[in-house]
């Protein structure tokens, strides 16, 4: 069933790369590592479509060409709609099954500025998979809050923390027809890359949410990145779970922590993260982000088991 | 050659078809829907395979029509007004990326207030997006132009976008007989599509929408002006070609009666067609007046235009749309192409038409009348309000 080894094995497994080094990445992004290993799954026949962000950057600034497949920067707000005109052309060329389709966007495109293209995308049921890569704001422009900016989170637009609760986009998007979804976390890459190749053997539109740390802006070191991504996990803040034929399961990094008892205390994730430090001396705002994790865990429940 | 009885609208939705547009994307706006009912309908009764996508904006709609064209197919969209101002973004993505695409503009007033009905300000506020614009007198012109639009847009020297303007309502609606030609003949003249630019390809992959530094900003932007201003010669060879392989259209203006005319009135679109029936009028109490009819605004025929212009003794400019404080876009036009030549014409620009107020064949015969009233070179000479109502605004602002 698994086709792809532990995470140390699958370098070896799959040694093409479709993103060559040299991208204008951080060191330790989230991302470029997202990016790198959906490429390593879908391979070279593939046309992707990245919105405007960190990624776009990291690929275009000029000198650090490092696509080896076709790609495509348009604007921060129609990588959809640009993906929906691309299925068009493999349509009307019949290439539909030859060639995988893929949208990349961070999660400003796709809660914010993106949010009604994608939207409209995934209704006209093209066969394509949608990436969002969220890093909870707008770090390219050096971290402003996004529509999925935690609750109590610092950024450069909220320094007292957001006042506001996250666009909970896997489950807006679930109730958008998709054929394929799931939610998936950079600390656990060949879960996420068996996602992937999941959503290239639908036939029709699959949306894929991953959770991908920002070095800078959540203030954390580049060699935890890793770490601190599986924390959020283990801790029982995210959930990883698939929506295939319209069931829904969780994944197996998070199928233990459905018991609230074994999960590590939130705090070891917030504690991790300079974003959260003020959170840390407020109870009240602790207690809030707790009842979330509580509230996410009873709404999974109700879904897998029904 | 096969006449039927069609709408503005109508007459382009066979011209898409004709020219083998296989991706059509549109969001609704009025006056333009006519032309998106007609091509589903048409898709529909001659069951062609053609896909068609109605999109949730005009942002959406042209961007998916560029995402088509990049896929290797060809392409259009159609729009008027705010949905034009919606696509504003990637309008200019689309020309900075050398897509060819053609789009029907049904030229519609901006709110607000808002009005459905036509004046130019719309695509007037596109005139510097890098895109060519062709302003149609008539349901014919505009079949012709779109399919001619296609072969302009896609030849190797040119590779950008067009715009195909007809008035909204007085060319959008009204119907007319229009020749439709044989699809033989079109495709005698517009091969079917290859992109030959940079586009969306396993075989040579590459990445599309780079980012360029100020040490390549400016060269990317030299070159696209470079092939708007070469559009001049490939639009009048194109146009040629497809007056002898199809039917005879203009390429960049047209003239009316103005070889010998001392009074010379500039303009686009629908009015300068009424406009014909005014010269005939006046030509008969023995004035001597002409019409210029610009109908590819940019790239801007500079020469065409002097060499018409060079013998008369006043041009009249007429605009339906405003470049706030100064004058209309075409006035404004025609007085630096005069400058720039050293030509010493006087020159009278006339704002009229805004917001669908009809222009008639009484109108011309107002303007000539005004012109022996106005002195040149002065504030009224350059933005001459014909057909305001000053009463209302006297209302309007008794209190100020």
């Amino acid at each position: 069933m698994n086709k792809f080894k532990n995470e140390k094995e699958v370098f070896k497994q799959f040694p093409e790369e479709w993103v060559a080094p040299g991208n204008a990445g951080c060191p330790g992004c989230g991302e470029v590592l997202a990016v790198r290993l959906a490429m390593k799954v879908l391979g070279g026949n593939t046309w992707a479509v990245m919105t405007t962000g960190c990624m776009a950057v990291n690929y275009t600034a000029p000198g650090t060409g490092t696509a080896r497949s076709p790609w495509i920067h348009p604007l921060f707000g129609n990588a959809p709609a640009i993906a929906s005109g691309l299925a068009i052309a493999l349509k009307q060329r019949k290439l539909e099954d030859k060639i995988n389709l893929l949208v990349v966007g961070g999660d400003g495109a796709t809660a914010d500025i993106g949010f009604q293209v994608l939207s409209s995308a995934i209704q006209r049921q093209h066969r394509f998979i949608y990436i969002c890569l969220d890093n909870q704001g707008y770090m390219n422009t050096g971290g402003q809050s996004s529509g999925t900016t935690e609750l109590h989170s610092v950024t450069k637009t909220t320094p007292a923390g957001s006042v506001t609760i996250p666009k909970r986009l896997p489950e807006i998007f679930l109730k958008h027809s998709v054929h394929y979804l799931a939610t998936a976390n950079i600390g656990y890459p060949t879960d996420y890359m068996e996602k992937v190749e999941r959503a290239k053997q639908t036939n029709g539109p699959s949306y894929i949410h991953i959770s991908t740390p920002c070095i800078p802006s959540h203030g954390i070191e580049s060699a935890q990145m890793m770490n601190i991504a599986r924390k959020a996990v283990t801790t029982g803040y995210e959930i990883l779970y698939e929506m295939d034929g319209g069931r829904i399961a969780l994944s197996k990094p998070s199928k233990l922590y459905i018991d609230p008892k074994i999960r590590d205390p939130l705090n070891d994730y917030l504690s991790s993260q300079k974003r959260y430090k003020k959170l840390m001396s407020d109870p009240k705002a602790l207690y809030e982000l707790n009842q979330h994790v509580t509230k996410q865990w009873e709404w999974i429940r109700e879904e897998v088991s029904g | 050659m096969k006449k039927s009885f069609l709408s503005g609208n109508e007459a382009i939705a066979e011209a898409v078809l004709l020219s083998g547009v296989k991706s059509i994307a549109a969001y609704p706006i009025t006056p333009q829907t006519g032309i998106v009912n007609r091509l589903a309908t048409l898709i529909m009764t001659r069951d062609l395979n053609t896909s068609m996508i109605h999109a949730e904006s005009e942002f959406s709609a042209l961007s998916i029509v560029l995402g088509s064209t990049l896929g290797g197919v060809r392409s259009f969209t159609a729009t008027s007004s705010q949905g034009l101002l919606m696509m504003s973004e990637a309008s200019y993505y689309a020309s900075g990326m050398r897509i060819p695409l053609v789009m029907a503009v049904v030229n519609r007033g901006l709110s607000a207030p808002v009005t459905i009905f036509s004046d130019h300000q719309d695509s007037m506020s596109m005139r510097d997006n890098g895109w060519l614009q062709f302003y149609c007198k008539d349901g014919q012109e505009a079949l012709d132009t779109i399919i001619t639009a296609y072969k302009i847009a896609e030849h190797r020297k040119v590779l950008l976008p067009i715009k195909v303007c007809i008035d909204g309502f007085f060319l959008s609606h009204l119907s007319e007989p229009v020749e439709i030609p044989s699809q033989t003949a079109i495709n005698y003249f517009l091969p079917e599509f290859t992109a030959n630019f940079p586009h969306m390809d396993i075989d040579d992959p590459k990445f599309l929408g780079t980012a360029a530094w100020p040490d390549y900003y400016e060269e990317f932007v030299f070159l696209r002006n470079k092939a708007l201003t070469n559009a001049i010669a490939v639009i009048e060879e194109v146009s040629t070609e497809y007056s002898e392989k199809v039917s005879q259209v203009t390429s960049l203006i047209s003239t009316y009666r103005a070889s010998d005319a001392e009074v010379v009135i500039v303009g686009l679109g629908a009015m300068m067609s009424t406009l014909e029936v005014a010269v005939d009028k006046m030509r008969g109490k023995g004035l001597l007046v002409g019409l210029l009819r610009i109908k590819c605004f940019r790239p801007f025929p500079n020469e065409q235009i002097l060499n018409e212009i060079k013998g008369a003794k006043k041009l009249v400019i007429l605009d339906r749309s405003l470049s706030p404080s100064q004058a209309g876009p075409v006035f404004l036009e025609i007085s630096s192409l005069l400058h720039t030549s050293g030509l010493d014409i006087d020159c009278y620009g006339f704002i009229l038409g805004l917001g669908g107020r009809d222009i008639t064949k009484k109108t011309g015969e107002f303007i000539l009348k005004k012109v022996n009233e106005m002195s040149p070179n002065t504030f009224e000479s350059r933005q001459f309000w014909l057909d305001v109502n000053h009463q209302t605004i006297k209302r309007w602002t008794s209190n100020e």
